[in-house]
């Protein structure tokens, strides 16, 4: 009988699951696992594209088709809760068993609190995550930093510190990720700010931190996060997944692991948040590259928190329709609507057609925000600043008062 | 319940984005990012990112169509092949034009060619991509590696994710000098921005060339269709050479460099408006034809489809397995993310059974077949990543008597500029991009941007609809005031929407004298 709370390390008892996944193969094991008892319609995951830089997701509904999600991509920047959201109805008629990294984790909780996705539906499991590189940057950096050929590259990894390639001819070449970064290389900027190492808002967390001795790369640490993960870990056990208590210092390795990712995260956003500025030579900053913007929507389209029908940002009084580049308006209604809420899962600015630094900005903004209000997106279920005010009172008040400061909760 | 990604290439311009098609029991329901793409990182602009809207379009034509007195009958493809057949087989060589699709296939353009050469045995083979401008050098990821970036033309709206290139290298510190009519979104990028006036391009390019520095210097020119591109490609590739630089001129369409290489290259204005009898068109919207005999292989009931006397359904870029060949040469995989509607067939397929049925055997069973009787060499599985870059060639600029500023008068006091918009295409990129009903939501009609000065003399408010004339014609259209217009420079973007196109308003010129008047709309 596993509760919530429990750690434990675990391990496929399939052997082609061990083979083809990671860390002894729990992950893959636990899917198939829903899959089969039924406590899933379907698995949404990840599996390689055309090679191992691409990550495309995939609905598996036959359990022996769960071997084409198994292993990791580190250059998957997919975010699955918008994925849910948008083609399969939330989860709302469908129960799905999905793999999230920490962003993922929390723009779902977001997407939740919105009415967008059935949490009910969905059994979560989160994926410890160092974070992502885009693909191509990384074939750049394999050939330009590890002098490889990113097409002989056959597996890539994040560890110790570390990324780590492995060639066909199974040589290994780590570098530092702090001396990739330093020269512009290595992972996404908005992985680098990240916090969010384990997705503990996931029915059940899962990594390679804190599995040490014999079982090194032959296990999977699970965090067991919520009651319907410690029921998908107790059904599964003895049938599709073997455990064990965690032995000697994991639990202290495990935390140590998480605490220096944590202070790397803590630098980067140090540094890159410095070259923002603050005050007005921020928004001078941000008001110049957002003037490259040509309004293709990809930043509202694939953004977990936009989920207005009628978007504001198409409403012609507001910002003007067929401009290019379109008026600051334009990005402040972004701003304004997003920002309390920024997951900072980086698709605004991975996906921008002129490279502007939209996620930096919403998460700066988000922090602030944070310290002022003391809402953390992601986190839990708890609402959102905006939701302190009840839409029609508020309507009322600015009538009666002839106030024009929507959400005036300075002065109450 | 089946859902995947299928990867492929955007339909519209020559840049050669790629996207994925999200495919959801077996239809296309949204497009995602291909972050995998060594061309755009999986970004694009709104045209490719909406590009999945016309696939599914209720606009699709279903059926084949043989023209009965004035009106266009649903046909069985029997008859309308039977009906091709027993015309086109009387007319010979010259009489018939044909014009490919440089939105389509290289297979749908191989196959086409065979068509033309070996069974109607004419040398009128041509795409709207043919307006003697022939010029690729460079790649579009070494733009951002350049120090000094000579930009022709607003490429931030006719190639978005060229444009983006341009702006990494001005971020790491590059020279961009740009070369436009207006304060245009690629002029506002600029370090240095010389303002030509309407017609006064070459001049302009001329006088750029005093300020060109650096050792890695590229020069770009996204190329429309007006009769002035070959003019402004020869002072731009004249600049190019003179500072040894990589010059490309970017074709407006997704497949306008393959068009060209697979000999789609007849001239395009004097293929359309010679005295041709016959014409057999795939793909492209040349407005109504008054020929003879009109055959057209379309997706959708364009204005040429319409005069037609026979018009046969197509498959659109979702539903063929194929190639496109970019602005920089490379060969990349359109792939197949859903089965066409009964009754839909691929281009190349169709142009085979109009050969059968003339008798002839083009002798391919598949795409891959077609594809591999030009590049023998390759195979799709081959350029199923990263594609394959063909090398470069010598450029090649068709000699045309060069252009001038527009001369204004008393009843045009106005010079009209033409130039892409980054929400809509011409010609064969109109049809597919007023199919795509997120586009068409926010450019629903042509329209013309006048500055605050031209619209306070003349009474005009922003929402106001005026008549643009020229002498070429006149067309009704919204205004859009902006700072970035000079007094006495006007712009109408080069697209087609509904029942209005640029051409009938310029007949093909790149710039115009013009008059204004505020009409009720």
């Amino acid at each position: 009988m596993v509760a919530k709370g429990d750690m434990l390390w675990a391990w496929a008892k399939d052997e082609e699951a061990v083979k083809r996944g990671e860390c002894g193969g729990a992950v893959t094991a636990l899917l198939k696992f829903a899959l089969e008892s039924g406590a899933v319609d379907g698995v949404l995951a990840v599996k390689k594209g055309v090679d191992i830089y691409d990550a495309q997701p995939i609905l598996i509904t036959e359990p022996e088709k769960i071997a084409e999600c198994a292993g990791s991509l580190h250059c998957g920047t997919l975010l699955m809760p918008k994925l849910i959201k948008k083609y399969f109805n939330g989860a709302k008629d469908m129960k799905i068993a999905v793999t999230m990294k920490g962003c993922d984790a929390k723009a779902l909780y977001e997407l939740a609190k919105r009415q967008q996705v059935n949490l009910d539906n969905l059994i979560t499991i989160g994926l410890n995550c160092g974070g992502s590189v885009s693909p191509i940057d990384a074939r750049i950096m394999i050939q330009e930093k590890f002098e490889l050929n990113p097409d002989d590259i056959i597996k890539e990894e994040i560890d110790k510190g570390q990324f780590i390639v492995v060639t066909k001819d199974h040589e290994h070449k780590g570098i530092k990720i702090d001396e990739l970064e330093e020269e512009g290389y290595g992972r996404r900027l908005n992985c680098q700010r990240c916090k969010t190492k384990v997705p503990r808002q996931c029915d059940l967390a899962c990594g390679n931190w804190g599995v040490i001795g014999d079982k090194a790369g032959k296990a999977t640490f699970v965090e067991v996060c919520s009651d319907k993960g410690a029921d998908l870990v107790t059904k599964a056990a003895g049938k599709a997944i073997e455990t064990a208590q965690p032995a000697g210092p994991a639990l202290g390795i495990r935390s140590k692991v998480e605490g220096a990712m944590f202070k790397l995260g803590d630098k980067c956003r140090t540094e890159q948040f410095e070259k923002l500025g603050e005050g007005k030579e921020r928004l001078n900053f941000i008001m110049d590259q957002t003037s490259r913007c040509i309004k293709c929507y990809q930043c509202i389209d694939n953004c977990p928190i936009c989920y207005c029908v009628e978007c504001s940002t198409k409403k012609p009084y507001l910002v003007e329709s067929g401009v290019v580049n379109p008026p600051f308006m334009f990005h402040l209604i972004r701003y304004s609507h997003i920002a309390d809420s920024c997951v900072n899962c980086g698709q605004c600015q991975e996906l921008c057609a002129m490279d502007i630094p939209n996620a930096l900005y919403m998460h700066a903004l988000q922090l602030e925000m944070q310290d002022m209000f003391g809402y953390e997106p992601g986190v839990n279920l708890d609402l959102p600043i905006l939701s302190l005010v009840e839409e029609p009172a508020e309507r009322k008040r600015l009538n009666d008062t002839g106030d024009d400061q929507i959400f005036n909760i300075f002065t109450e | 319940m089946e859902f995947k990604y299928v990867p492929t290439v955007c339909p519209f311009c020559g840049t050669g984005c790629s996207f994925n098609l999200v495919v959801k029991d077996g239809k296309v329901v949204g497009t995602a990012p291909f972050q995998r793409s060594v061309v755009c990182d999986g970004k694009t602009c709104q045209k490719g990112h909406f590009a999945y809207e016309l696939v599914n379009s209720p606009a699709r034509l279903t059926t084949p169509m043989i023209k009965k007195g004035d009106a266009l009958v649903e046909a069985s493809w029997d008859d309308a092949l039977a009906a091709i057949a027993a015309k086109l087989g009387s007319y010979k060589g010259n009489d018939i034009t044909v014009v490919a699709s440089a939105n389509s296939t290289n297979e749908d353009i191989i196959a086409l060619g065979k068509l033309a050469k070996e069974v109607f045995n004419t040398e009128n083979f041509t795409s709207a991509a043919a307006v003697g401008v022939d010029a690729s050098a460079g790649s579009i990821a070494g733009i951002a590696k350049a120090d000094c970036i000579v930009a022709v033309g607003n490429i931030v709206e006719s190639h978005p994710l060229v444009a983006r290139r341009i702006a990494n290298a001005k971020d790491k510190g590059a020279k961009v000098i740009v070369i436009d009519n207006y304060a245009s979104p690629m002029a506002k990028m600029a370090t240095d921005f010389v303002k030509a006036a309407p017609g006064a391009e070459a001049e302009a390019i001329a006088e750029a060339v005093a300020l060109v520095e650096g050792k890695n210097v590229v020069v770009l020119f996204g190329v429309g269709m007006t009769a002035s591109e070959a003019a402004i490609a020869k002072a731009a590739l004249s600049l190019a050479e003179s500072k040894n630089a990589a010059f490309c001129a970017l074709p407006a369409q997704s497949n306008g460099r393959g068009a060209l290489l697979l000999g789609a290259s007849a001239c395009f204005k004097t293929a359309c408006t010679g005295d041709s009898k016959a014409y057999y068109v795939v793909g492209e919207d040349l407005g109504p034809l008054n020929a003879e005999f009109v055959v057209v292989q379309d997706s959708f009931l364009t204005a040429t489809a319409q005069s037609a006397d026979v018009v046969l359904p197509a498959a659109v870029y979702a539903e063929v397995d194929g190639t496109v060949t970019n602005a920089e040469r490379r060969i990349q995989l359109v792939r197949k993310a859903q089965e066409p509607a009964e009754g839909i067939k691929a281009n190349w397929q169709i142009v085979a059974d109009v050969a059968a049925k003339l008798g002839a055997n083009l002798g391919f069973e598949s795409a891959e077949e077609i594809f591999k009787s030009v590049y023998s060499d390759l195979s799709y599985e081959a350029i199923s990543k990263d594609g394959f870059v063909l090398p470069e060639q010598k450029a090649e600029v068709a000699d045309v008597p060069a252009i001038a500023a527009v001369a204004t008068s008393a009843e045009f006091p106005l010079a009209l500029t033409t130039a892409a918009t980054i929400w809509h295409g011409f010609g064969g990129s109109g049809t597919l991009s007023e199919n795509c009903k997120s586009l068409v939501r926010e450019v629903p009609d042509i329209f013309v941007k006048i500055s605050k000065e031209d619209a306070k003399e003349n009474g005009i408010l922003a929402g106001d609809f005026v008549a643009v004339t020229t002498e070429k014609g006149s067309l009704t259209m919204p205004v859009m005031i902006t700072k970035d217009m000079e007094k006495g420079v006007i712009l109408v973007p080069t697209m087609c929407l509904g029942e209005k196109c640029i051409c009938m308003l310029t007949d093909g010129e790149k710039a115009l004298a013009a008059k204004i008047e505020k009409v009720e709309a």
